[in-house]
């Protein structure tokens, strides 16, 4: 009903005056099927893209999602995003301290800090490193807009737009002064996004979505690091991951397929 | 950072590619005929207030004046001054910088890059909108838009802040003008249409110049700073919601 | 059209006597001996020599026939039909009477003539000969008569030949549609004639064949493909009965099924604007005004440009006329005068004027017209109304292969100066000249239509016009506000079936994908009760 009310609010300033530049005695409509309804379909999605906007810690995630559109507008999904190869935090140095670079796809830092550590002197927080590792949690998605467009006005494209919130819980580590990588705990993560779908087919979409993932970090560097002085960092760390995604869809309505003969 | 950019341009190229794939047709026909919305020959002003996104150091809050001109619908140039009402450094600066105070101490310019910050621009754009559409609302009501992407060249003036040490352990900030540089721009938006002329551009622009940097450095352990020439392109990425009006 | 024939066997005999004297030694072996090799330009002259100068008539005979043969297998189809129809109007006597028949119906659907050579064949119609023709040949035979003698409205003996088609015949399914229209056009008569049981009949009749054919399909895509093989243009068939099915519902007041069925015909496939005109009809006559204009909208959308619907307006109009919105009616009206009524007369300058038939067909034989052409007058929705005709496209096919074969015969190095080329290059341009003259009655008939139907419908126009101003001078008196929009209040917007349907209100622009989608909702401005 909320939406319903925000829709015609929207509407409404939208219209005012184009309503007004038609014949008062009738109104047009179009109602027209949605080529691509989502409605009960399961949607099975392969993501990848990178993490912007962090000053000092660069990411590259991939992942999958499962989602279940309960009718056009509401869907739940779950999803795990994954930075480092999981279960698995490569060979041990020291106690808690792993070497690994190889099962850690885009986990680095920036140039930034390189010139701060190394040109300024200078330390980000620990807090400001911690990094995701692997993420799993459960959304809630909201698709309250369809769009269509003409490409140079010769060919037709349909997409929606959807807003996702939801939470989870995932493992971050950060690498400290030694460049070796610190496990620095589990984390209830809560997220936040936004993105679109554009449907190729009934079956297939490609989705581009903008998610930011949230924790209260909070990093000790271990006591056998070198330099360390065991201080810990407290921070709210925000990775705004932009990912790609191929969604196979599955279910759902399938379109009346009156055969005939032309 | 660099990886963002990437990423919106390879975004934008998807959406174009995807749209194309999806339904190219051979023939002439058009999707859309006798547009509500067209954007020939409009002339349109915009006001347009700005904030800068993934600052690494520095924040900016701005208001630009522009005034367009499109040939055809998907065809436009655009003229545009604007001014920083903030601009300056993120809090991130200072806070690493108390931390590690005795390490940078004495150092005036610090080796870092992106320090500088915009204080005005004025550029040219060209902008093409391949795609025009409608949005429908919970399928109960609907608006126009204009996806459109947009690139072009200026000037923009600069400053960053250098150090002061009135002791060993105390530093002040102090602004520094960085003078005037060539900048580049691209990025991407949508435009939702209003009726009677009006329309929200809400857009996406990266704006970046190449700067040299006299900057000084200490080594680990070292008293006396040393110089350190940096080279680099500034980024700042904008989002702008722009207010418009076409006159014709 | 059998003008066309006369001519042609005038050209060949007045040719025979100077040739007959030449009493050379027969050439009939060596013709078909270079006919068996498949040099068939060295055949036709040998043939033509032995057809002009044997003395044994066997001879003659065969030379005519096999130089018929040639010139077809040589592509040269109008040259053939010269022969064949020799061969054919000889009759029965001649030993290859049957083989030209065959001969003349392969020309027809190389040409693509269904008028010349199937009125030909009627004429020469010999049953008792023809039982021993091949069933196929003969089916075809029986088709392309039938066909021609539904054109003449003689639809009793058309149905006599269409029923004669075998089953197995390619032209099975052509016969049985052609065979349910004539019942649909019976039904028409009846209803005029206010016998609502034969109409009834006849239209039941008609669904049943059209569902026949559609039958041939097995209602699967596998056994469809075996149709599509098997029968000529099925495909285009189906869609075409599925049309008439809607329309035979139409014609038995069934608006319900007619719908059912004209929703049923694909969007912007060639029979959507005629499928959405009429569905316009059956929505009006279901007093679902909103979806008639609805359909109606989208016709008048710009992807229908320049489409000759005159009677769509004067629909529009009835339907604003039945919801008491007159100024939109009126608007409707006066829709129909400017971009139709205002044709009347050039129109009448045109078909009354002095112009001989062959000036008129540069309408659909030329691709771009010269402006002091008095067809470059004629205006574009009637041109493409008239361009649009499947028989413009034979026409154009006809026109096409006449001046390819005009140049194949200047070419041939074996007939260089020999007298075939000469006589195959006459038959050519009288075809040609005739050919012309066909085409330009053709546009002139077309014209002509056009003409009545936009004058017919101008009486229709004042009726309705006068209807307005009498319910207005009602309203007045009956205290009413003469503007719609101070009489009642606008109907509410239609209702979105369920989520998965999207709503987009029309502003103006024309989506394709929205096309044929379209729903009014119109002020309920008619007076309830009298003041």
């Amino acid at each position: 009903m909320k939406t319903k009310a925000l829709s015609v609010i929207v509407a409404v300033l939208l219209l005012a005056s184009v309503a007004s530049a038609q014949s008062p005695n009738e109104r047009i409509h179009a109602i027209q099927k949605r080529d691509y309804s989502i409605k009960n379909k399961l949607e099975l999605s392969i993501f990848a893209g990178p993490s912007v906007g962090d000053v000092f810690t660069q990411q590259i995630g991939a992942g999958l999602a499962v989602d279940y559109h309960f009718d056009e507008a509401f869907a739940l999904e779950l999803s795990w995003l994954t930075c480092k190869a999981p279960f698995y935090n490569g060979s041990e140095q020291t106690t808690g301290q792993f070497e690994g670079d190889g099962i850690r796809w885009g986990a680095m830092y920036t140039d930034a800090y390189d010139e701060v550590k190394n040109d300024a002197q200078l330390s980000p927080s620990n807090a400001d490193l911690a990094m995701i590792t692997n993420y799993v949690g459960m959304n809630v998605q909201f698709s309250p807009l369809y769009g269509k467009w003409a490409l140079f006005n010769s060919s037709l494209g349909h997409a929606d737009f959807y807003v996702t919130a939801g939470g989870g819980v995932a493992g971050t580590e950060f690498r400290n002064s030694r460049k070796l990588w610190q496990d620095t705990g589990t984390y209830f993560v809560g997220n936040f996004g936004l993105g679109f779908r554009i449907f190729m087919a009934r079956w297939f979409a490609v989705r581009l979505e903008v998610r930011d993932y949230a924790f209260a970090a909070k990093v000790e560097e271990a006591a056998e690091a070198a330099g360390s002085t065991g201080a810990v960092s407290t921070k709210i760390r925000n990775t705004l991951f932009v990912t790609l995604g191929l969604s196979f869809l599955f279910l759902g309505e399938e379109p009346v397929q009156i055969w005939s003969p032309y | 950072m660099r990886y963002s950019r990437l990423a919106l341009t390879f975004v934008t190229i998807c959406c174009l590619m995807g749209s194309a794939i999806q339904s190219a047709k051979a023939d002439d026909h058009v999707v859309v005929a006798d547009r509500l919305y067209d954007m020939a020959g409009s002339l349109e002003i915009t006001l347009t207030p700005t904030m800068s996104i993934f600052d690494k150091y520095t924040k900016h809050v701005a208001a630009s004046v522009g005034l367009g001109y499109y040939f055809n619908d998907y065809l436009g140039i655009e003229a545009e001054g604007g001014y920083a009402f903030i601009s300056g450094d993120k809090k991130l600066l200072d806070e690493i910088l108390r931390v590690g105070v005795d390490n940078v101490s004495g150092i005036e310019r610090l080796p870092l890059s992106d320090l500088k910050h915009m204080t005005w621009f004025a550029s040219g754009s060209v902008i093409l909108n391949p795609l025009y559409g409608k949005i429908s609302l919970s399928a109960e009501s609907d608006f126009n838009f204009h996806f459109y992407l947009i690139a072009g060249a200026g000037v923009a003036g600069f400053k960053y802040s250098t150090l002061e040490w009135p002791t060993a352990s105390e530093f002040r900030k102090v602004d520094k003008d960085a003078g005037m540089k060539p900048t580049f721009h691209f990025g991407g938006g949508i435009r939702i249409h209003f009726p009677k002329g009006f329309s929200l551009r809400i857009e996406l622009r990266d704006q970046f110049s190449y700067d040299e940097y006299d900057a000084q450095t200490k080594s680990e352990g070292g008293i006396t700073p040393t110089e350190k020439k940096i080279t680099d392109f500034i980024h700042i990425t904008t989002l702008r919601f722009g207010v418009c009006y076409s006159f014709l | 059209m059998r003008a066309v024939i006369i001519a042609l066997s005038i050209s060949l005999t007045a040719l025979a006597p100077n040739l007959a004297k030449a009493q050379a030694p027969s050439p009939i072996n060596e013709a078909v001996e270079a006919y068996n090799s498949n040099d068939l330009a060295r055949a036709a002259k040998l043939f033509y020599e032995t057809k002009m100068t044997d003395t044994v008539a066997a001879n003659r005979a065969k030379a005519e026939y096999y130089l018929a043969h040639s010139l077809y297998k040589m592509g040269l189809y109008q040259s053939a039909l010269a022969y064949y129809n020799a061969v054919f109007v000889a009759g029965p006597a001649h030993p290859y009477y049957l083989k030209a028949a065959e001969g003349l119906i392969n020309v027809a659907a190389a040409l693509k003539d269904d008028t010349l050579i199937p009125s030909q064949i009627n004429k020469f119609y010999n049953s008792q000969a023809f039982a021993r023709m091949d069933p196929m040949a003969l089916s075809r035979i029986n088709f392309y008569v039938g066909l021609l003698l539904y054109r003449q409205e003689k639809f009793g003996e058309s149905m006599a030949f269409l029923g004669a088609v075998d089953a197995k015949s390619p032209v099975f399914a052509k016969s049985l549609f052609l065979q349910a229209i004539i019942h649909t056009k019976m039904g028409v008569r009846y209803n005029l004639a206010r016998d609502e049981a034969r109409t009834q009949a006849e239209y039941d009749k008609a669904i049943a064949l059209f569902e026949q054919i559609i039958d041939l399909s097995g209602r699967t895509e596998e056994k469809a493909k075996i149709a599509i093989e098997n029968y000529d243009d099925i495909q285009r068939l189906w869609q075409l009965c599925t049309l008439n099915l809607a329309r035979s519902f139409y014609g038995k007041g069934d608006y319900s099924r007619a719908v059912q069925y004209y929703s049923r015909i694909p969007r912007f496939s060639k029979d959507w604007a005629d499928a959405l005109f009429e569905i316009g009809w059956a929505y009006y006559m279901r007093q679902e005004y909103g979806k008639a204009l609805g359909a109606l909208h989208a016709l008048h959308s710009p992807f229908f440009k320049d489409l000759f619907q005159p009677e769509s307006w004067i629909l529009t109009a009835t339907i604003y006329f039945q919801v008491c919105l007159y100024d939109e009616s009126k608007a409707a009206l006066n829709y129909y005068t400017d971009h139709y009524e205002k044709h009347l007369p050039l129109l009448k300058k045109l078909i009354e004027g002095s112009l001989p038939n062959e000036a008129f067909a540069s309408l659909l034989l030329k691709d771009k017209l010269d402006p002091k052409d008095p067809m470059a007058q004629v205006p574009v929705s009637i041109r493409k109304a008239i361009l649009e005709n499947p028989r413009v496209e034979n026409f154009r096919h006809f026109l096409r292969s006449l001046e390819a074969e005009a140049i194949a015969i200047s070419q041939e190095d074996e007939w260089k100066g020999h007298r075939l080329a000469q006589e195959l290059t006459g038959v050519v341009n009288v075809q040609r000249t005739l050919l012309q003259k066909t085409a330009g009655g053709f546009v002139k008939a077309n014209l002509r239509q056009a003409y009545q139907t936009i004058y017919g419908f101008v009486s229709h126009a004042k009726m309705v016009q006068l209807e307005i101003t009498t319910k207005e001078r009602l309203l007045v008196k009956a205290g009413y506000p003469i503007k719609a929009e101070l009489r009642g209040k606008l109907a509410p917007r239609p209702k979105v079936p369920d989520e998965t349907y999207n709503y987009w209100r029309f502003v103006k622009e024309y989506w394709e994908d929205e096309l044929g989608y379209y729903e009014y909702t119109v002020r309920r401005a008619c007076p309830k009760t009298p003041k």
